[in-house]
């Protein structure tokens, strides 16, 4: 379907992101609040979250959108608001919000668990008292947000939306990794974005995933997820285009995978086969090494199941190599954001790479034998990373994983200017030393 | 870089169900076209459809499933009838080379508004979860892989019109780059009350718009996988462009065909149109994959042939098949 040496010749990167979280609006406010170990976690106030298993969540909070800013006659779905807003940060980031570039090679892969909720909702109530909108339902459709996005931003290359559960934004940035590839587009928006509704976490709340109490990833005390909602972006472009406008990478996608556990839809696979096999081979696609990863974001989420799996994965990996690796979770500090979470997690692994600090595991607090790795307690850390990988996986046994590395291989750029100054002062983020 | 090679198809339509009886009705003239049976269409003025009523998963099923989404009934039905009709079996290639990559413009939205619906009328305490877990988007998919224990890449694609072809792009890149032997690719959606009314509500009805159900399943193989097995391919997928046009369908579906002539190495000149059939309306999601399959069906030309499909919204697919 095209040339062999068009799909092997072409170096990809990441030249912007953006971010919308419970941690706030904007890279600045992500990035801060990870370094700095706060969470965004707090009792529900968009709804009543009264009968839920939790009544907390990563709530954006304090959310505003002006259409006519982007050019719309009228607000569109909420998760496609904070699409809108984090991809207008990626590409602004990038360089690209003034259309100096080609649209026809300008494409997107986007992605998400539920589409528009909470037009899904509206959609419903409207039907049910008869007052039907033509509005809602094309609203509540997973592929509207790629025309807003179109629209707004002139992308009108390759335009994909793909859903694997929790496990899609990370598929997503490997599926604009291939399109680049494969040379049917210069420039890729990858992105994820979910919205929390009554409905979703309803379902969400009568599996035994959400705890009860806090998210504690990897810590033997752990008792389920929490979730949350957002977007995040990543503009993946190919190397030549991008230094020929003068962008400057912030990072190398090396390679991607994805498997399935063909096992349960919820329950991971006994061995964690899928989970391994899907960081072996996107290690593969990276032309890389186990030993060359210096840093994994893991899935992280908390539950009793996942946890151990994911250590099992990466120890099956990684071999010894695995014990000296720094592995963190940001759920703690943003929750499963769903859809959104592998951009969110990728995001924040190009800051780690652009920075040489690792975000924590917020609330770990006790060693479980089977989760024995250095999971970043708490504090975050100093740490030379010049390649990463970052995991998902998700309902329905996906399984997804993205390999970056440093551009250029060297994390410590401080002086570099741009996204460094985002760098809090040592003072401020209470970074702990290197990596033992 | 391996050629992609269709080796199987699954049609489930409103003419004819499994490549056999699909190719009869098409030639046949079978009309799928139909006033509406499964639900009561009178709350609507159109009242037209192409329904999959013949349709029944215990035909393609051992064990008969406790609850189960029609959409999810479709794709478990299409996975089964796409092994065989590529002389596999699950099982027969490495589980871990196989992939599943499907397109859905609505999934099991039956099952989406149960769902819904119970927690708006009983509370948040009232979920189910059976229904929420057969409501995700990759619900069917996930469910075919276990069935059929499909390990390799497994994603679904949700844009409109233009689902299957999106599917069908990801999946050949799959077997062209050797990163899976065999992956069945293609779209489905299933018609309901639920989603009739949305659509009359956006007012997409009528207009020459009728819409069908169902889906199509085609199975991709390597030259080397299906060497190996002996099979003898029916067709080459040569080539997917996708598009985004806001608004604007007829450029869309332009903008698509020249991708996937660009795809393909070929000119205007050089390939033929496919005009699909009235006879099984359009089945949403799965209709690119459905036209592909009438096409292969019909019998290729010996000049490539492109289908191409678009979506009101402005999406749209474009697929070059050729004679393998």
């Amino acid at each position: 379907m095209s040339a062999p040496s068009e799909r092997n010749r072409r170096r990809v990167v990441v030249t912007g992101t953006g971010v919308v979280t419970c941690l706030g609006t904007g890279l600045e406010a992500f990035w801060q609040g990870l370094v700095e170990g706060r969470s965004g976690i707090a009792r529900l106030t968009k709804f009543d979250p009264t009968g839920l298993r939790n009544e907390k969540g990563g709530q954006v909070r304090d959310w505003t959108f002006d259409p006519s800013g982007f050019g719309l006659e009228g607000p569109p779905d909420e998760a496609t608001q904070f699409l809108l807003t984090s991809a207008r940060e990626a590409l602004d980031r990038a360089g690209l919000t003034d259309h100096s570039f080609d649209p026809s090679r300008a494409g997107m892969v986007l992605s998400t668990n539920f589409g528009g909720g909470m037009s899904w909702e509206e959609h419903i109530r409207r039907r049910l008292a008869e007052q039907p909108s033509n509005h809602t339902f094309p609203e509540a459709s997973f592929h509207t947000p790629l025309v807003h996005l179109a629209r707004v931003f002139g992308l009108r290359g390759p335009g994909q939306l793909l859903s694997v559960a929790c496990a899609s934004g990370t598929a997503a940035i490997g599926c604009a990794l291939e399109t680049i590839r494969h040379g049917r587009a210069d420039v890729m928006l990858a992105g994820g974005h979910d919205s929390l509704t009554p409905s979703c976490l309803a379902g969400l709340s009568i599996l035994a995933t959400m705890t009860r109490d806090e998210i504690r990833p990897f810590s033997a005390d752990r008792s389920g997820t929490l979730f949350g909602e957002g977007a995040a972006a990543l503009v993946i472009e190919d190397l030549d285009h991008a230094l020929a406008r003068g962008a400057e990478p912030l990072a190398e996608a090396l390679g991607a995978w994805q498997t399935n556990n063909a096992y349960h839809l919820t329950a991971p696979d006994k061995g964690a086969r899928g989970m391994t096999r899907v960081l072996a081979e996107a290690i593969v696609d990276a032309g890389t090494e186990p030993t060359e990863i210096d840093y994994v974001n893991a899935h992280g989420t908390g539950t009793q199941a996942h946890d151990p799996e994911e250590t099992h994965a990466i120890k099956a990996v990684l071999g010894e190599h695995a014990y000296r690796v720094p592995v963190s979770s940001i759920k703690a500090a943003i929750a499963h954001t769903m859809g959104a979470a592998g951009a969110c997690e990728a995001v924040a692994t190009v800051q780690t790479l652009r920075t040489g600090i690792v975000p924590p595991t917020l609330n770990y607090q006790d060693l479980d034998p089977e989760c024995d790795l250095d999971y970043v307690p708490n504090v975050a850390r100093a740490a030379e990373v010049k390649c990463a990988a970052s995991m998902s996986a998700g309902v329905g046994g996906s399984n997804a994983c993205v390999v970056l590395r440093a551009f250029p291989p060297s994390p410590f750029r401080r002086g570099a200017g741009g996204e460094a100054a985002l760098l809090p002062s040592p003072e401020r983020r209470g970074v702990g030393g290197e990596a033992s | 870089m391996s050629r992609v090679l269709i080796t199987g198809l699954a049609p489930i339509s409103s003419i004819g169900i499994g490549r056999e009886d699909f190719a009869a009705g098409l030639a046949e003239g079978r009309e799928g076209i139909r006033p509406i049976e499964s639900f009561n269409p009178e709350a609507f003025d159109y009242r037209l459809a192409a329904e999959c009523l013949d349709f029944a998963l215990v035909d393609f099923l051992e064990s008969e499933k406790t609850y189960i989404d029609r959409c999810s009934e479709f794709t478990l039905a299409a996975c089964a009838m796409a092994f065989e009709d590529a002389g596999r079996k699950p099982g027969d290639i490495d589980p871990e080379r196989v992939g599943l990559v499907f397109g859905t413009a609505y999934g099991p939205l039956d099952t989406m508004w149960a769902h819904t619906q119970r927690v708006q009328s009983g509370g948040l305490r009232r979920a189910s979860s059976v229904l929420f877990l057969h409501s995700f988007v990759n619900t069917p998919i996930s469910l075919a892989s276990i069935e059929f224990d499909i390990r390799g890449p497994v994603a679904c694609f949700s844009q409109g019109m233009a689902s299957a072809g999106a599917a069908l792009q990801f999946a050949g890149d799959l077997i062209a780059d050797g990163r899976a032997d065999l992956v069945l690719s293609g779209g489905v959606d299933a018609l309901s009350e639920v989603l009739f009314a949305a659509l009359n509500d956006e007012g997409r009805l009528g207009n020459g718009f009728v819409p069908g159900e169902g889906a199509a399943l085609l199975a991709l193989q390597s030259e080397q996988s299906a060497a190996a097995h002996g099979t003898t391919p029916l067709a080459e997928l040569l080539s997917v462009g996708l598009a985004t046009e806001p608004g604007n369908e007829s450029a869309a579906l332009r903008v698509a065909r020249e991708r996937a002539l660009q795809g393909a190495g070929l000119s205007q000149g050089e390939v033929v149109t496919f005009e699909p059939p009235a006879q099984y309306g359009r089945p949403f999601g799965a209709t690119c994959a459905m036209d592909l399959a009438a096409a292969i069906c019909r019998g290729l030309a010996d000049t490539p042939t492109v289908i191409a499909v678009a979506d009101p919204c402005g999406l749209a697919c474009a697929a070059v098949v050729g004679k393998p």
